[in-house]
């Protein structure tokens, strides 16, 4: 195949896997703040001194969006979208490869946001009767993205080593 | 600095006194009341338990809440985002509510507040009234004719209804029609703005429905019935009005004006009320401080002339206690004793002001058990280590110091409130240090692009970082991973310090030390697969492993029954399936402290990625640079406060489930002392 227009298709695949990696995470980002606003709606409705609490558990959902942007990020770093050109060993399977990356960490954190939006709605019902309570309700979202750090963690170190490997092997 | 010593305290007291000397505990905040019956069973069959009235302090709560009902409906407190965020209790100056208490016109303040909440329901009644016959009067609102002019034709029978244009046409043709019967259509009047009428009227379509009159002889009504049933006509009943349906609709929607009007009218007395806000609340704490103070005492039991309460003080307060009861109270007589484990003593924490941000963290996990120790001044340096380095930026922690330090400046009396504020303070200094050494301002807003070449954010950065974790994340990560394998060592530490306070030396040695010396064998041994371990390092680590391995399996199953039973536990103990602990739990344990370079790498990333963004808007002609600065304030305050919160959950997670996994005992309740109690206000005087 022509060099360049493997690179070319090498960047494509991989910028398809950001794609994936940020709209799954947003995905399950809004899925998951959804079902935890709707719990903490009628709480509130009833406490509305519980604000304040119950915004934190509502917010922790969110955080799997920011890691799809992070892992897009990364992706558009390493492949040269953002600063510079394409590591010059770029090829076909490295673009593959970071598709599945994408794919992966995206639907990783697609999961673990929506599993973090019904525990949020558990914590929340929590606190709704007993607000001392607020600290271990908290515990239990953040139980469930300890999967979505890894998913992200591994999406990251998978991402520099495939492009630095692709790199020492030009 | 540690958990407070208690004493069981109990009191006894002529039955005459029980009421002054509840008072002066109450004033003293000392003593936390308890059942008398759920200390001492046997008392049943002699003491009888105090009878309480609360019925003053709930007819005064009532009248409270129906005048503070009133102005959270009609006036509500208006409260800034931040206020909603944190509310905080109001402040009760004791002086000021003792001049409240005799010089503010309450029963005035009532009678008025009760008027207007008895005319605000007639109101709302006639309003509710009005509403429900305008909504059945305005289907009918065209109608031409008054409807009472209907009733009072006596020869003939007239019937309104409705029929589609096209039953009309066929029922008018139809040549079973009675002759001493008349259908006409009935035009709708025009009303203002109402589309609806061309439809009801002749520029109708054949299959939308009409109005008609129609009007036969008594005699035909019958046969008239079954030809309009038909061709589809629908009876409708007009309202028993008199004139038109449209006058009336007029005249009710003044009276609903004028209603409504009546209630701006109770609204602008309802913000005269609104002034003594603060009064109303600060008595209606007292008397729900008061009403506990009165429930306090059906803990109280007494016999023909005694009365005996009982409960728990601090060893240190019990001096003070004496010597109060002494000079004011000579007939008392008080006996302390050390509490029984079975007496289950609540858990008062006396901490440094320097520490005591951190017990706030405790608590949201859970009071430590009396016998054991506060965790509070060992995990604030763990918990701000991981804080920094989730967080660690120097311009985010500069903008953390200041934010903390204005809220610990604007809510000094709120100790909740201010005690996170310092914790905040803390955590923004070490996310300044983790920013000097991970070379993190803003993300990488130092970078020549941004603010030029050779910039003083970029020359300090690069005097002060050592290292990249987006550059050399394999690094930072081996670094998390070894805090966390610190952290579980230091965990184990601290399990052996619990054991030995509690004088349980074999459980130290066996559940402490022994896994103190097997692990960093451990540790050695797998170091080994993955790098170069000098020769006597790696002997010295299989040492520690086997000796460690010997010492856990002969121990971990000593509760077990039979030889084969205790060894057999002791085995699996090392996995961590049974025992105190496991190599498993150690592995997984320790993976979980690579979160620590997610979450800084995520706040350095988001940092830059938003550094981009707002470049790209740079090139514009003109606002490019104002466009860019704006971008980059939001931004960057956006990012501050996700990452905040990623970084104290995360931190806080990790001292829950890792670190308190290995040695925290909880399950005790805070000491509460009878005292001013209210759910809405906490007392403080005035400097």
């Amino acid at each position: 195949m022509d060099q360049a227009l493997a690179i070319e298709i090498g960047r494509g695949l991989a910028i398809a896997g950001a794609g994936l990696a940020v709209g799954l995470g947003c995905c399950g980002s809004g899925k998951g703040i959804g079902i935890a606003s709707q719990a903490a709606a009628g709480v509130i409705s009833e406490k509305p001194d519980l604000f304040g609490q119950l915004l934190v558990m509502l917010a922790l959902p969110g955080t799997q969006g920011f890691y799809g942007f992070i892992t897009a990020i990364m992706i558009f770093m390493r492949t040269g979208l953002i600063n510079g050109a394409w590591e010059p060993s770029a090829s076909v399977s490295t673009g593959v490869a970071l598709l599945f990356v994408g794919l992966a960490v995206g639907l990783a954190l697609f999961v673990s946001a929506v599993w973090q939006g019904e525990a949020s709605a558990a914590g929340i019902a929590l606190v709704a009767r007993r607000k001392e309570e607020s600290g271990r309700a908290l515990l239990f979202p953040a139980m469930v993205e300890t999967y979505a750090v890894v998913a992200l963690l591994a999406g990251i170190l998978t991402i520099i080593w495939l492009t630095s490997m692709g790199a020492n092997a030009a | 600095m540690a958990i407070d010593k208690m004493k069981k305290v109990t009191l006894l007291c002529p039955v005459t006194a029980t009421q002054r000397l509840m008072k002066k505990l109450h004033e003293m905040s000392v003593m936390e009341v308890v059942d008398v019956f759920d200390r001492y069973e046997d008392a049943r069959e002699k003491l009888t338990r105090q009878e309480v009235s609360t019925e003053d302090c709930d007819l005064e709560l009532q009248r409270l809440n129906l005048i503070i009902g009133l102005m959270d409906l009609f006036a509500p407190e208006k409260k800034s985002f931040v206020q909603g965020l944190a509310p905080v209790p109001l402040l009760v100056d004791p002086q000021e509510l003792s001049r409240i208490k005799t010089q503010f016109p309450l029963d005035a303040q009532y009678a008025a507040a009760e008027d207007m909440d008895t005319e605000y329901r007639r109101i709302e009644r006639a309003i509710g009234d009005t509403e429900n016959r305008l909504k059945d009067l305005r289907p009918f609102e065209s109608v031409p004719f008054p409807v009472d002019a209907l009733r009072k034709i006596q020869s003939a029978k007239v019937v309104f209804g409705s029929i589609s244009r096209q039953g009309l046409e066929a029922l008018v043709r139809d040549a079973a029609l009675p002759a001493l019967a008349a259908v006409e259509e009935v035009v709708p009047i025009r009303l203002a703005g109402d589309n609806d009428n061309q439809k009801k009227s002749g520029g109708a379509s054949a299959r939308e429905n009409v109005w008609i009159l129609v009007a036969c002889r008594p005699e035909v009504g019958e046969a008239l019935r079954g030809v309009l049933d038909a061709h589809g006509f629908a009876e409708i009943t007009l309202p028993q009005i008199s004139g038109t349906v449209h006058e009336m609709i007029r005249s009710l929607e003044g009276d609903l004006d004028e209603l409504q009007g009546r209630v701006k009218g109770i609204v602008a007395r309802v913000e005269k009320l609104v002034e003594h806000r603060k009064e109303f609340l600060m008595l209606k704490a007292f008397w729900e401080d008061n009403r506990k103070l009165s429930l306090a005492r059906t803990n109280s039991a007494h016999a023909r002339w005694i009365q005996v309460v009982t409960g728990f003080v601090r060893e240190m307060d019990v001096p003070g206690l004496e010597a109060v009861l002494k000079a004011d109270f000579p007939t008392v007589t008080a006996c302390v004793e050390d509490p029984l484990p079975e007496d289950n003593p609540p858990v008062n924490i006396s901490l440094s002001p320097m520490v005591r941000p951190v017990q706030m963290l405790v608590d949201l996990f859970g009071r430590p058990a009396y016998n054991t120790f506060d965790p509070s001044p060992f995990i604030m340096p763990t918990f701000l280590l991981f804080f920094g380095i989730c967080f660690g930026d120097v311009a985010y922690g500069g903008m953390l110091l200041l934010l903390s330090l204005y809220i610990m400046h604007k809510t000094k009396p709120y100790a909740g409130v201010y005690n996170f504020a310092r914790l905040m303070f803390y955590a923004g200094i070490t996310t300044i240090i983790f920013g000097f050494l991970l070379g993190s301002w803003f993300g990488d807003l130092y970078a020549e692009k941004y603010l030029g070449e050779n910039n003083l954010m970029y020359r300090i950065m690069m005097t002060t970082q050592v290292i990249d974790p987006i550059q050399k994340p394999i690094v930072v990560l081996m670094a998390a991973l070894a805090i966390g394998m610190f952290n579980q060592f230091y965990g184990i530490a601290l399990k052996m310090y619990s054991a030995i306070l509690r004088g349980n030396k074999a459980e130290a040695l066996c559940d402490g030390l022994l896994w103190l010396v097997i692990l960093p064998g451990f540790v050695v041994m797998i170091a080994k697969m993955f790098a170069p371990v000098p020769a006597p390092l790696f002997y010295l680590g299989l040492v520690l492993f086997f000796a460690g391995a010997l010492g856990l399996i002969l121990t971990q199953g000593r509760e077990s029954s039979g030889l084969a039973g205790k060894l057999i536990t002791g085995v699996i103990s090392l996995y961590g399936i049974v025992g105190s602990y496991g190599l498993t739990a150690f592995i997984g344990d320790t993976m979980s402290y690579c979160r620590l370079l997610a979450l800084s790498l995520t706040t350095a990333i988001v940092a830059l990625s938003f550094n981009m963004m707002a470049d790209l808007l740079r090139p514009i002609p003109y606002v490019g640079i104002f466009l860019f600065i704006f971008v980059l304030i939001i931004a960057h305050i956006f990012n501050f406060l996700i990452s905040v919160l990623g970084a104290f959950v995360h931190s806080m997670r990790l001292i829950f489930v890792e670190f308190f996994g290995r040695f925290y005992e909880t399950g005790s309740r805070s000491f509460a002392p009878l005292g001013f109690d209210s759910k809405s206000a906490i007392l403080h005087r005035q400097q």
